[in-house]
């Protein structure tokens, strides 16, 4: 087969691939976000650029990407997939029925088992090695073969796979319990950051953490790849030293600190199970700090 | 010389403030009230009232949101309206005076 042919192949191949992906965009908005592991790793780690993409343009959710890309491993400027979701990020999702959690272990050692038993799913990876390897030692027969080579798409659109993901669902709530064992964070950190993060996400703002310029998180006014970065967050409190450092370098910049807490100190009652702390948010208040241009 | 008063002479004097008074609340905190020589921001009004909160930038070194939103309140009951921003005045133990604004809310940082 000429290299002429296989490009018409995969170009045939490309177009009946779009059509597919078409049909496979999740109509109900409702993001799966892969949780690694519930007892070990309850990161939630998202590999399907496609779901990155709604997380990103239609919720405004931005994680961090924490992949090599394969072709610089030299570099970490500018990194790849897999995207990972803070714990506030994910809780807002979820609790705004913007997506679902779902026991990515579990999910994959039932996917397998499907696959071995063996016609309850197709994979969709086409493997397209010649078929009759009898004829490899003949050269002229080539024109009339299949390109010898494997497709492999680089997300799962198994669409048979959504009959049982369903199962896998982990409950915020048994999320949360996982995912403290094994934080330093304490739940009432978590949720006091989770409801910081939703005050200024309802507000339409995009969230960076904030270390790299000394806070808790940086806001945009919109997506941060278009618009410069607005505001340093600081939660609760702030230090006058950082705030004369910040707030020179901050308008120098064209940026200010926002502090933001809760309005009183009351810090959320223990004895209340989590679901009652997420659905009653404290009075969040904030301040803007810029330096006066005089004295 | 308490907090207040070196607020006031620094703004008095160094600033050129007029009208600038000290507002005793409870006897824990102590506001300075004045106006600027000239507009402090493009969107101010002429001769606007400026309320400054003095604090040591050594005694007590950081300040909490529940802190600021009392101040707001306070400036309120005092001037029956709740100010856009105030400004506070962090005072060193060498003489030093620097001011910054505390708005109320998230606002857009300004745009020199």
């Amino acid at each position: 087969m000429n290299e002429e042919a296989v490009f018409q192949y995969i170009e045939q191949y490309a177009s009946s691939e779009e059509l597919e992906e078409k049909a496979a965009q999740p109509d109900s908005g409702i993001v799966d976000l892969p949780v690694v592991s519930l007892a070990q790793n309850p990161d939630v780690l998202i590999f399907d650029v496609r779901n990155i993409r709604i997380l990103r343009e239609k919720y405004g959710i931005l994680g961090v990407l924490t992949g090599t890309l394969a072709q610089y491993p030299q570099q970490n400027f500018f990194l790849s997939v897999p995207l990972k979701l803070f714990i506030w990020e994910v809780i807002w999702l979820v609790e705004s029925g913007k997506a679902r959690l779902v026991d990515q272990a579990r999910y994959r050692i039932e996917k397998a088992r499907r696959l071995a038993e063996g016609g309850r799913i197709e994979n969709d990876n086409r493997v397209l090695l010649s078929k009759n390897e009898k004829h490899d030692n003949s050269k002229n027969t080539q024109e009339n073969r299949e390109p010898n080579f494997v497709v492999t798409k680089n997300t799962d659109t198994s669409k048979k796979c959504e009959d049982f993901i369903a199962e896998y669902e982990i409950p915020l709530r048994d999320y949360l319990n996982a995912y403290i064992k094994s934080s330093s964070l304490k739940i009432e950190d978590i949720l006091s950051r989770y409801h910081n993060f939703k005050y200024l996400k309802e507000m339409g703002f995009f969230m960076n953490p904030g270390l790299k310029f000394g806070g808790d998180l940086v806001i945009y006014p919109g997506d941060p790849l278009r618009f410069h970065s607005y505001s340093i967050v600081k939660f609760n409190m702030v230090d006058l030293q950082d705030l004369v450092v910040g707030g020179r370098l901050a308008t120098s910049v064209k940026k200010n600190i926002i502090i933001l807490g809760d309005e009183e100190n009351s810090s959320n009652d223990l004895n209340d199970n989590i679901e009652a702390c997420l659905n009653r948010p404290p009075q969040k208040v904030a301040f803007s700090i810029e330096w006066a241009g005089f004295g | 010389m308490s907090l207040g008063e070196q607020v006031h002479t620094n703004l008095v004097h160094y600033n050129l403030w007029t009208g600038v008074r000290l507002h005793d609340v409870d006897g824990d905190v102590t506001f300075v009230s004045g106006i600027p020589p000239s507009k402090l921001s493009s969107s101010d009004s002429k001769n606007q009232k400026e309320w400054v909160v003095p604090r040591s930038l050594i005694q007590n070194s950081s300040i909490s949101v529940s802190e600021i939103a009392n101040w707001f309140s306070a400036i309120a009951r005092l001037d029956q309206q709740r100010p856009r921003r105030v400004t506070i005045g962090i005072v060193n133990d060498d003489g030093t005076i620097v001011y910054y604004f505390i708005h109320d809310g998230v606002v857009e940082p300004r745009q020199n």
